[in-house]
């Protein structure tokens, strides 16, 4: 680790089906857009790194990439409960998605780890022209949802044209706390499950809430 | 072990040039049977129009003795006509398609229609709950079905709260069988397919629990647009062997594996190698954790551990190793059983995730999957890594094998990573060896491409089929083989052929008393013939196995009769490299 420094987080994507979230995925992962994507089932894993030039900190994303369908829905508290970032999509033409993903922002303060970095990215910005979702309305949503001093990343993107796809992982990365997964590779561990050890929820509280943020 | 199929005896008498007996007492009964027929018929390659297989549509007939060109031109148009799934608003186009599948509530509300769109099939709908429930009232019997007239045939399985409908207008699937198979099996396999397909998703309670609350539920809503294009795909190649919108038949195989009663496709492969595989699946089931690691955690965390050290795979159930739809390695606990129907619906289930990017090489897959025979009222969790063999090979040549799908399914739905960590384990194991990983790069590469010609050197049969009847598993040789090409009009006649070939009247051989040279002990053959234009089908079995062939026209029934005992001599020898038998046990 002479050259630089190296940490590993875990991100969980989540939103309505057909928002786009595995189209996000697969844009940062691969640089490549499918417009015949099929639905997910369950959960993909993927992961992908990027390096922040000016910490020279590599950071590799160790994605899920779940099933937006409802009847998925009981499987989300194993995606992030372990999670140190989340994505919650939306769809920027329609308003319903957002609603659902701001259901997913009020679960994940309320269930997720302490200090999980959460972001809200309207996806399809190509699309301006089916508009639902006004930026400043989101501005609104997020004054309020941080009055309390917590806070929540949001940008809008365009996974076809790849538009603001990087940016919102390079966000993410920023607000990690990176320093403290390198020092003692301590998040890092935390995150993995290696084979029959139940890291219970308690211990992993403690190493979250003494990350920054 | 199959009785007597590999003693070193029978082999001996199997590569025995000489007829025997039997092979003599065979073509007597198919000369009797044919009648001494002997017919040249021109060689032309075949269109599937010029064989009437759909009768009664006007069209099919059209223009097939005009240029090539112009019946190419039909053949196309009579299948986006009749056949191509179509869910516009084209009314007529929809009473034209020759099959349909829907399904629908007992309260009528429409879940899936193959063809038609809402406004065209609501009608339907309520025509048909009404027939079904004044069936149940009045008889107290569920409705099974409905002929109309001579080329219609209505089918109809009602599963609680569901009712599944088949309607064919296809010949080959509406002529009721004179064998043993119950009257309308296929028909009725293929509702069941579309049951247990909404059960692999939801699982029987929340099915059950969803229409308890609500009768009027809309069971929709909770389908996914890949639901809707499984449910497509499955009526698709469940009926033509094809995939909607497709041009490769890679549905054929699916088509076979029912129309042999849920039978499993195998890949050849040499024992050696086979073993070898069995073996890295059986010691993965055995890894431990990694203890250093795992000490750093448990003292990081204080977490108290036991002495004895934990396996990773606790959960794991069942492993599979396989290549497209054929399973190369099967790894199960010695209690327990995947059933046939529960393997294809988790290959199919495996196969659509990924039509769209062949690609998709990194992502692990974490998916639950009702298995409905295995057990129906939970899920298991599916672990999926695809892994292309070939990235590891240096092989200079441009030659690519498909990629390898590891299998992984747990009981647990926490125990991704564990599955993850045993997935990483086999394919370390795979490219351990240098010579091994070349041995089974060699092998894949020839092993789904099974040749009648370089095989076993076959001329006169263009294409087979051989079922293991014990373990329910079968091999049949490459599609390619059959007209020269693998596409839609190929596969449209190995569907009709085979199809024809099982509903024709079997003639069984009765082994005259006092016969002392039998070649298999418990023989109870069946055999069967059928002509069509210039193709010739033949289906030979017995209590062990099932034979069935196309040969080419004019063929010589001593010909047939000798080149197929060839064929079967060839897959009882070679059988432990055909088939995986029942996997291995942990």
């Amino acid at each position: 680790m002479s050259q630089g420094n190296f940490a590993q987080f875990k991100l969980v994507l989540l939103g309505e089906s057909a928002v786009g979230k595995s189209s996000i995925v697969h844009r940062f992962v691969k640089n490549t857009f499918d417009d015949m994507r099929e639905s997910t089932i369950g959960a993909a894993f993927l992961t992908q790194s990027i390096t922040l030039p000016e910490s020279k900190t590599t950071i590799k994303f160790e994605i899920w990439d779940t099933a937006g369908q409802e009847r998925y829905k009981s499987l989300a508290p194993m995606y992030y409960r372990n999670a140190n970032a989340a994505l919650c999509v939306y769809d920027i033409t329609s308003k319903a998605s957002l609603i659902k993903a701001q259901d997913w922002i009020k679960e994940l303060k309320k269930q997720a780890p302490e200090g999980i970095v959460i972001s809200l990215v309207g996806n399809k910005s190509d699309l301006t022209e089916n508009r639902e979702v006004e930026e400043g309305e989101v501005d609104e949503y997020i004054r309020q949802m941080t009055e309390d001093g917590s806070v929540i990343i949001t940008s809008e993107c365009s996974a076809k044209t790849g538009d603001g796809v990087l940016d919102i992982f390079n966000k993410i990365g920023r607000a990690l706390p990176v320093e403290e997964a390198v020092g003692g590779n301590r998040s890092r561990q935390a995150g993995r499950r290696p084979g029959g050890v139940d890291l219970g929820r308690t211990n992993r509280q403690q190493t979250q809430s003494s990350s920054c943020c | 072990m199959i009785s007597g199929y590999s003693s070193d005896e029978n082999v001996e008498e199997l590569n025995d040039h000489s007829t025997t007996q039997d092979e003599e007492d065979l073509h007597n009964i198919l000369n009797d049977l044919i009648g001494h027929e002997h017919r040249e018929v021109e060689s032309t390659p075949l269109d599937f129009l010029e064989l009437n297989i759909f009768k009664n549509e006007e069209g099919s007939q059209h223009d097939s003795d005009t240029n090539s060109i112009l019946a190419e031109e039909s053949a196309k148009l009579f299948f986006d006509r009749y056949i191509q799934i179509d869910k516009g608003n084209d009314e007529p186009l929809f009473h034209s398609k020759l099959k349909h599948f829907f399904i629908l509530s007992s309260a009528g509300k429409p879940v899936y229609s193959m063809n038609g769109s809402d406004d065209i099939i609501i009608g339907y709908m309520g025509i048909i709950t009404t027939i079904i429930s004044t069936f149940e009232e009045n008889m107290q019997e569920d409705i099974k079905s409905i002929t109309v007239g001579e080329d219609v045939k209505i089918v109809a399985l009602t599963k609680h709260e569901l009712i599944f409908v088949a309607i064919t207008k296809i010949g080959y699937e509406s002529m009721s069988s004179s064998n043993n198979h119950e009257e309308d099996s296929i028909l009725v396999n293929q509702l069941n397919n579309l049951y247990h397909y909404l059960l692999s998703i939801l699982s029987r309670p929340t099915l059950e629990k969803n229409f308890h609350n609500r009768m009027n539920y809309d069971l929709r809503k909770v389908l996914t647009p890949l639901d809707f294009h499984n449910l497509d795909s499955l009526c698709f190649k469940m009926t033509y062997g094809l995939q909607p919108h497709g041009s490769d038949p890679i549905g054929f195989d699916y088509f076979m594996s029912q129309l042999l009663g849920s039978s499993l496709q195998n890949i050849k492969m040499t024992n050696t190698t086979r073993t070898q595989l069995n073996n890295i699946l059986l010691s993965s089931k055995k890894l431990k954790e990694d203890k250093k690691e795992s000490d750093k955690l448990s003292s990081f965390f204080n977490i108290k551990r036991d002495d004895e050290e934990k396996y990773i795979a606790e959960d794991l159930l069942f492993s599979f190793l396989a290549v497209s739809s054929k399973i190369l390695s099967y790894l199960k606990p010695k209690n327990h059983n995947l059933s046939n129907e529960d393997i294809s619906l988790l290959i199919s289930m495996i196969e659509s995730t990924e039509l769209h990017e062949p690609d998709s090489g990194e992502g692990d897959l974490w998916m639950p999957l009702c298995m409905p025979q295995f057990n129906q009222n939970g899920f298991l969790y599916v672990f999926v890594k695809k892994f292309m063999l070939s990235d590891y090979i240096d092989t200079g040549h441009q030659k690519q094998c498909p990629p390898i799908t590891i299998i992984l399914i747990s009981g647990n739905k926490n125990s991704f990573f564990e599955m993850q960590e045993i997935s990483k384990y086999i394919i370390r194991k795979l490219l351990k060896h240098e010579s091994f990983k070349l041995k089974l790069y060699k092998e894949l590469l020839l092993s789904t491409k099974l040749s009648v010609l370089h095989d076993i050197k076959v001329p006169v049969i263009k294409h087979f089929v051989y079922k293991l009847t014990k373990t329910n598993q079968y091999i049949m040789s490459d599609i390619a083989h059959y007209n020269g090409e693998r596409n839609i009009n190929s596969c449209i006649q190995l569907v009709y052929f085979y199809s024809m070939l099982r509903n024709t009247k079997v003639t069984k051989v009765f082994k005259p008393q006092g016969s002392h040279k039998i070649m298999h002990p418990f023989s109870n053959k069946k055999l069967t013939y059928s002509k069509w234009n210039n193709v010739t089908g033949f289906m030979l079995c017995d209590d062990t196995f099932e034979f069935y062939c196309l040969c080419t026209e004019g063929v010589d029934s001593k010909d047939l009769i000798s080149h197929s005992l060839k064929v079967i001599k060839w897959c009882e020898k070679n059988y432990k490299r055909l088939f995986i038998g029942n996997g291995v046990s942990f």
